[in-house]
């Protein structure tokens, strides 16, 4: 996307001329804080944009050569983008069979049986749960069941708004594995959102760093994870950890360089 | 309202004020004074319109304050005009002064509106559509059944205060006093910790809750208040026809009065004046149009009488849920906005 | 007791129809949570069509109905694309009163072509029933309801649960914004709904007018079926199929033994005062979900 402007509204302004490039078969990750626009950008991509009285007043998105800002959702899944919202969003009352078909809903027959299989392969806890209801799932296993929905539909790209949220570190640590091992396999290109910045940077090669709207750092993921600035305020390291001199506080406060 | 510039109003005293400057007093004056002479000045036919438009505004404001500033649909509106109409017409025949019918029929619609607006309690949104749907079919079941409502009452021309409203002139300036009491009332209402407790129902009633107002008691409250209004009406509309009918008062009607506050504008009070009139003049138009029409063609000349109002207001009111959907009051602020920053935008 | 054999085979046939009228109704709501408030009015359009085809045109029956629901059909298509796409995210107020308008053009559309006075269909039945065992018979009328709607409730049943087509709609009643990004083309399914809850309408107002006869106030039909559909519960229909033939019954009881002692009218009240009472202790229906509000 190039120097994309979203607004709410039609008077809030909330991604003010961003642009980024996801390249083929690469995980990037977005980092900020809340509110800094991080899901409006995966939704600016998805086309969900509209649902929420909002429009892409700049800029433009670009996807294979073709641009897709103006698009409707459903065809821009058709064309190979797929989004996983965030929340852990299931259909909570369907079982959880029925909500990994649902992800083939948009696809012919072909080889959706094949694709059930493969997926239910990566998260084996969701093989033994298939006729339970969704909405009585667990946080770690909803997670899974929203990814393995997505990939159902053999996307291209896909988008993960905030996959961590509200899981422990645990279960945190077993998705991104999974995450990782799907990105191995399918060579698909995912757009991370992520407020985990440790984790996210870790699984990523390149990051961003989103901050009221605005792009303020980008590079390869191990730079950022250097990055002092980052350290500090998105990864709570400081000194090496070591504790913070109240006064070194008080006369001399780190403002992050970018501003 | 409103005010112009440099006009401020430095105390609560100003704040309530309905009146606040010498320009809208005499606005208001000039106003009263041509209602006032009205009668003199046109015909008949149009003399029975404004009647009708003064009787439905005193109902009308009631469903306002229930439906527009307190957000609680409801579906029975034309159920306790009946029932105060019906109330009224048996007290007068027992014998009762008008001036005590009034006020009982009032209360007694009133009351029901307690009685069925309970569910309101419970219910919200569209549920509460429905149950106040069915409040109206069981009210016209219990007028009609057991009140004798179609055969009806017949209601001989009451005396009020030593006047025998034997004329329609009479009966017009009954209803004018009336529609001006009851505006004064809601407006009065409106502006006072009431009416601001009803805004908060609306806008969202569980944080109301926790704010401290006691959503219970506002709901039932305003059922009652809003009834109130409708049996007046109803009863003025009694008096006025001469009879007391259970046809007259129809599901169809109460939908036509909530029309009425959509196209006019939910939630203000100059709103019941547009919607009102507005709807009143197409019902209107409609009958002079219906002839015509009917020559035109000849194979609907039946049914036109019939159909033409129905089609014409329902069309009126999707396309102003559609395009318009906070009324000819919303357009009539833009309209003034749009005069005082000539030749700005906005 | 032959009697009131009879009485609950008429109110089951009777509340079956209410059923499947319910069960359009709820299938728009799930799906778009609009409350099709010109759901009656549609219901006897169905009614006044076949009565158009089959009495004025003189068509045989069973092209008659065929005809209504290809109307109706179209006209469904026709309220979605131009009344409804618009009004998605408006305030559910709006939508209601919109429906409600739609309704009230519908009604005047009907007055218009038809007229005010009540219109009798031919006999389409033979006289007689099918006898069951040596208690009752099932008049021809009544099997036809029964068999009809069974129909139509299997058949919708059977989609909605297990085909491809049925499980987009219910991922879409489930949440919508999802279903979009899985790349569900949520307007046609939304059409689909409207198709369907509004033909189920049309076919249910023709067959209970068939008997009765058929006049503008027939939109009680579609009340009691919104009654129904409420009272059963908004998200669940199993609950309409159930709380149908339950209020049928009622009405025909009451019709029977009750009325003649108030002078008559209950029975149409009966419904209302049902769901009142329902919805004050349930206010969500009896096997509705409840949604959890959030301040």
């Amino acid at each position: 996307m190039v120097n994309v402007e979203v607004k709410y509204s039609e008077v809030i302004l909330v991604l003010r001329g961003i642009s980024l490039e996801l390249p083929a078969n690469k995980i990037v990750c977005l980092l900020g804080a809340n509110g800094a626009g991080k899901t409006t950008t995966l939704k600016a991509i998805s086309g969900l944009l509209g649902s929420e009285d909002g429009k892409v007043t700049d800029g433009f998105i670009e996807f294979s050569g073709e641009r897709i800002d103006r698009l409707e959702t459903e065809i821009i899944t058709k064309l190979g983008i797929s989004q996983v919202l965030e929340g852990r969003r299931v259909f909570e009352h369907l079982n959880v069979d029925d909500n990994v078909r649902t992800g083939a809903l948009s696809r012919g027959d072909g080889e959706i049986k094949v694709d059930i299989e493969r997926v239910y392969g990566y998260f084996p806890r969701l093989g033994q749960l298939k006729k339970r209801t969704a909405g009585y799932l667990s946080g770690g296993e909803q997670q899974m069941l929203v990814i393995a929905r997505a990939l159902m539909g053999r996307p291209k790209v896909l988008l993960l708004d905030e996959p961590s949220l509200g899981l422990s570190p645990l279960l945190v640590q077993e998705v991104f594995n999974v995450l990782g091992r799907i990105q191995a396999d399918t060579r698909m290109s995912m757009l991370l959102v992520e407020q985990n910045a440790n984790i996210a940077l870790k699984i990523s090669e390149y990051g961003y760093v989103l901050e009221n709207g605005r792009v303020v750092l980008d590079g390869p993921s191990e730079k950022i994870i250097e990055n002092q600035d980052i350290r500090e305020f998105y990864l709570g390291l400081s000194e090496l950890g070591s504790r913070k001199s109240y006064r070194e506080v008080k006369h001399y406060k780190r403002r992050k360089r970018w501003l | 309202m409103r005010r112009r510039h440099g006009l401020f109003n430095v105390s609560y005293k100003q704040e309530l004020a309905l009146i606040r400057t010498r320009f809208e007093w005499t606005l208001l004056v000039a106003f009263l004074l041509l209602m006032a002479v009205l009668p003199k000045l046109i015909s008949l036919g149009w003399l029975d319109f404004f009647i009708r438009a003064g009787i439905t505004i005193v109902v009308v404001t009631g469903l306002n304050l229930i439906t527009g500033y307190c957000g609680q649909i409801s579906m029975g509106h034309a159920a306790f005009m009946g029932l105060g109409g019906f109330i009224g017409a048996i007290l007068m025949k027992a014998g009762t002064p008008f001036l005590l019918a009034l006020p009982l029929a009032g209360l007694s619609a009133g009351i029901s509106g307690l009685i069925f607006g309970m569910p309101a309690l419970r219910v919200k949104g569209l549920y509460l559509a429905f149950t106040t749907l069915a409040a109206h079919y069981i009210i016209m079941f219990i007028l009609v059944r057991l009140l004798g409502g179609t055969v009806g009452y017949e209601v001989a021309p009451p005396t009020v205060l030593g006047f025998k409203l034997n004329s329609e002139m009479r009966i017009y300036y009954l209803v004018l006093i009336m529609a001006f009491l009851s505006t004064c009332f809601a407006k009065n209402i409106v502006r006072g910790k009431a009416g601001r407790a009803f805004v908060a129902v609306r806008d969202h009633d569980i944080a109301a809750n926790t704010l401290g107002i006691n959503i219970y008691y506002y709901k039932l409250l305003v059922f009652f208040v809003g009834c109130v209004f409708a049996g007046v009406g109803g009863f003025l509309q009694v008096v006025y026809f001469g009879w007391a009918s259970a046809d007259t008062f129809t599901l169809w009607s109460a939908i036509w009065y909530i029309g009425m506050i959509i196209v006019g504008g939910m939630g203000t009070i100059v709103g019941v004046f547009f919607g009102s009139f507005f709807i009143l003049g197409i019902d209107h138009f409609c009958s002079i149009v219906s002839p015509m029409v009917a020559n035109a063609f000849p194979v609907l000349s039946g049914t036109v009488l019939g159909a033409l109002p129905l089609l014409v207001f329902s069309l009126v009111l999707m396309l102003f849920i559609v395009f318009e959907p906070r009324g000819l009051a919303h357009r009539w602020e833009i309209i003034r906005e749009s005069f005082r920053v000539f030749p700005f935008n906005y | 007791m032959n009697e009131l054999i009879n009485y609950l085979i008429t109110g089951v046939a009777n509340g079956f129809i209410y059923s499947m009228i319910a069960i359009g109704f709820i299938l728009i709501f799930k799906c778009s949570k609009i409350f099709n408030f010109a759901q009656p009015e549609i219901t006897i359009l169905g009614a006044y069509i076949i009565y158009a085809a089959t009495v004025q045109f003189k068509l045989p029956f069973m092209l008659g109905i065929g005809i209504t629901i290809g109307l109706i059909a179209i006209l469904a298509l026709i309220i979605e694309r131009v009344l409804l796409r618009p009004m998605i995210g408006q305030p559910i107020l709006s939508i209601i009163l919109l429906t409600l308008g739609l309704g009230s053009f519908v009604r005047g559309a009907i007055i218009l072509i038809w007229g005010t006075e009540w219109l009798r269909f031919p006999p389409l039945f033979p006289e007689g029933g099918v006898a069951i065992g040596r208690i009752a018979t099932l008049s021809y009328p009544h099997v036809f309801f029964l068999s009809m709607c069974s129909l139509f409730i299997l058949s919708l049943g059977a989609y909605y649960r297990f085909s491809r087509g049925g499980l987009a709609m219910r991922a879409t009643a489930d949440d919508i914004i999802v279903a979009k990004v899985l790349g569900i083309k949520v307007t046609r399914v939304l059409a689909l709904t409207w198709v369907i809850a509004s033909t189920v309408g049309g076919i249910g107002g023709a067959l209970l007018t068939s008997v009765t006869g058929i006049h503008y106030t027939a939109v009680e039909i579609g009340f009691k079926s919104m009654a129904v559909g409420l009272v059963g519960g908004l998200e669940s229909l199993a609950g309409v199929i159930v709380v149908g033939p339950l209020l049928g019954i009622a009405e025909t009881l009451i019709a029977g033994y009750i009325d003649p002692l108030v002078g008559g009218g209950l029975s149409e009240v009966a419904a209302y005062f049902v769901l009142m009472v329902v919805l004050i202790f349930r206010p969500h229906g009896i096997f509705g979900w409840e949604t959890i509000e959030r301040v």
